[in-house]
């Protein structure tokens, strides 16, 4: 599914940083986790996936090492830092509160995250 | 040496162009595209592993193509990543030469703007010089054709004879009257060689006025030729030499009138250029001299001594002028005109060439004239001086402060030269380099003229005390006395002093002398050092006695 551009770029940094909490990934990796773990409602872009990889790198919320992979190749593993951490709780919250509050003016069950 | 590796082996052509030009359109560093490459590269690696074959491959990468979408857009924005991603030390660093690079471009620029400005030359200024040297009257009163004749028939004597011409006639030497035989026939030798040449002096000398026409290739005020003046003054000391050695053979009519004509070189007084009038302040001080020396030889004639008198006073009736520095300003004002810009392109300044022609030793050369170190500079220092006006107002204001100084009494020219002076050491050697290594010191030249009018007034009273002492038989108590009795219409004037200059009887002889430089009574003590007129030193200006009588000083041949 397509979801608007300014609709996804709050949730992007988030989704990804949830999953990394969960264990290093390379690129390819990720987006496959994203799709799969979102039940293919959420499809990160291709093309948002490694500028929004390089930005968190650069904000220090994740870092990225060349190591061997399960098929004995390089690849460039994402794991997410302290710092990140520390971001991503305070987004979720943010988000529960965020959801919470656009479920009452719909009128369903606010979803919850984690 | 081992094969270079594909680093798109394995993937579809469609999948590795699109790689590619992701790549190219990044514009990174080396280092971040190549990680950026290896990436993507194993992005579309690992999405087409599960592909059956090349068809499907294909197929999938094309898929893969437009989820990632427009290149240039995801080059952009990887790039944008990228660059986050570096330290802040990296980026301190690329930042800095960034500034450098655009301080350089902004530099190169300036220079290039600089350079493309020329002088622009509105003014004639050696036409404003003729205007001011020309008095308006015809020319038959003109000394110059004469005088300038006189530098064409002047014959030169050797050096060891010139400086004995000088030491003799400023008291270093024995007084003329102590000459030996031998040495005076060297002198008469000299005289004689010169008799045309003088004759041009003398006629020059009586002609009221002097002036000649400036002349200078493309007009520059700088290029004006200035013709041997220094033949003048060495005429003029020979001129003295012919009336002392015509005293002692007692042609004191021949003797005053030699004298008087260097005296009456003083048409030269009023040139513009300051050259001259210290040719004419050189020659007037000969005069001076040479009437001592004239009152000191023995068995002088007192109608002789009176006729001096009276001619010197009449010619000094006017005093001796201020030095007009119009002419030393009106060069500086040409030197701007031809060393600085216009205002439009090149914005004013001076330029390097012009610079590095004017001050070619400054501060900061090397030394090496021909060298690229001090072409650099040079052009370092013209972006540094300041522009055409305000280089023109520091120049307009040091020629009021000098004239200020040439106006003012003595006793203020010190001073006065310590303003100047500091006005010049206050400048900034780089804002100011043109003014500050060029314009001229000449408030030595304001206490030169003072000096020379004691001078005068001193000559006129050993005339009269000499005259006093032939016809008294001893000299008199005191300088009023002298005047009361008739010999002085005004007791002579010290300038440093600001009053009579000091007078005793020392047994049969006079003492007369004047505080020099620094205008303190030393005693009639004057400075070893120098010349017993000259006081500007620790030490008075002894006028009399002339000199010591010498040890044995040797004539050169």
């Amino acid at each position: 599914m397509r979801f608007e551009r300014e609709l996804l770029k709050g949730v992007a940094p988030m989704v990804v940083l949830e999953i990394l909490g969960r264990g290093a990934m390379y690129g390819y990796q990720l987006s496959e986790a994203v799709a799969q773990r979102s039940g293919n409602i959420l499809t990160l872009g291709r093309g948002t996936l490694y500028p929004l990889l390089y930005n968190l790198e650069a904000k220090g919320l994740v870092k990225g090492d060349w190591q061997e992979g399960d098929s004995g190749r390089n690849r460039r593993y994402y794991s997410i830092t302290g710092a990140g951490k520390e971001y991503l709780s305070a987004q979720r919250e943010q988000w529960q509160k965020l959801a919470t509050g656009v479920g009452l003016v719909f009128g369903s069950p606010s979803p919850v995250m984690g | 040496m081992g094969q270079k590796q594909n680093p798109y082996a394995g993937l579809p052509e469609v999948a590795a162009e699109y790689i590619r030009r992701v790549i190219r359109k990044m514009g990174y560093s080396r280092s971040a595209r190549l990680e950026v490459r290896r990436e993507l590269v194993d992005h579309f690696d690992d999405a087409l592993r599960s592909c059956r074959d090349d068809g499907e491959r294909a197929a999938r990468a094309v898929e893969l193509i437009a989820e990632f979408g427009e290149p240039r857009l995801l080059a952009v924005l990887i790039r944008r990543g990228k660059k986050r991603c570096r330290p802040a030390w990296k980026t301190a660093i690329v930042r800095s030469f960034q500034a450098v690079g655009v301080l350089l471009l902004c530099m190169i620029l300036y220079v290039a703007w600089f350079f493309t400005g020329r002088p622009t030359i509105t003014t004639d200024y050696v036409a404003q010089l003729n205007e001011l040297a020309h008095p308006k009257v015809p020319d038959s009163e003109n000394a110059w054709p004469h005088y300038q004749r006189a530098i064409e028939l002047f014959v030169k004597p050797s050096k060891a004879d010139d400086e004995f011409l000088r030491d003799l006639l400023s008291g270093r030497l024995r007084r003329f009257a102590d000459l030996t035989q031998e040495q005076q026939a060297n002198l008469r030798h000299l005289v004689t060689a010169n008799e045309g040449a003088w004759k041009e002096f003398v006629a020059g000398s009586a002609r009221p006025c002097c002036w000649r026409l400036y002349e200078a290739k493309d007009n520059s005020i700088l290029a004006v030729s200035v013709p041997n003046l220094s033949s003048l003054g060495t005429l003029s000391r020979i001129g003295i030499v012919r009336a002392l050695l015509e005293g002692q053979s007692r042609q004191w009519n021949e003797a005053v009138s030699d004298c008087m004509a260097v005296a009456r070189s003083r048409n030269m007084s009023h040139s513009p250029v300051l050259i001259e009038y210290i040719v004419f302040l050189a020659m007037q001080r000969q005069a001076s001299w040479g009437l001592a020396e004239l009152a000191d030889l023995p068995n002088v004639d007192t109608a002789a001594l009176a006729r001096a008198q009276r001619e010197f006073e009449q010619v000094l009736a006017d005093g001796i002028p201020v030095a007009d520095l119009e002419g030393e300003h009106l060069m500086w004002l040409d030197m701007v005109q031809r060393s600085f810009t216009s205002d439009g392109a090149g914005g004013g300044h001076v330029m390097p060439k012009e610079l590095r022609r004017l001050i070619p030793t400054m501060v900061y050369s090397n030394g090496n004239k021909q060298g690229k170190t001090d072409s650099l500079a040079f052009l370092g220092a013209a972006l540094l001086h300041a522009p055409r006006e305000q280089t023109l107002y520091v120049v307009e204001h040091y020629y009021d402060l000098m004239k200020d100084t040439f106006a003012s009494p003595a006793r203020q020219i010190p001073a006065k030269a310590a303003i100047l002076k500091k006005y010049c050491e206050d400048l900034s050697p780089w804002r100011f380099a043109l003014p500050r290594a060029l314009l001229p010191e000449f408030s030595r030249l304001a206490s030169m003229r003072f000096e020379a009018i004691n001078e005068c007034e001193a000559t006129i009273a050993i005339l009269a005390l000499r005259r006093y002492r032939l016809e008294k038989g001893h000299y008199p108590d005191s300088l009023e006395q002298l005047k009361a009795e008739g010999y002085l219409s005004k007791l002579p004037f010290d300038y440093f002093a600001e009053g009579p200059l000091k007078y005793c009887k020392v047994g049969d002889d006079f003492l007369l002398y004047g505080v020099g430089w620094n205008m303190k009574d030393d005693g009639g003590v004057h400075d070893e050092k120098e010349e017993p007129w000259r006081g500007r030193n620790e030490g008075d200006a002894v006028y009399w006695p002339l000199a010591k009588p010498a040890e044995a000083s040797s004539q050169p041949n």
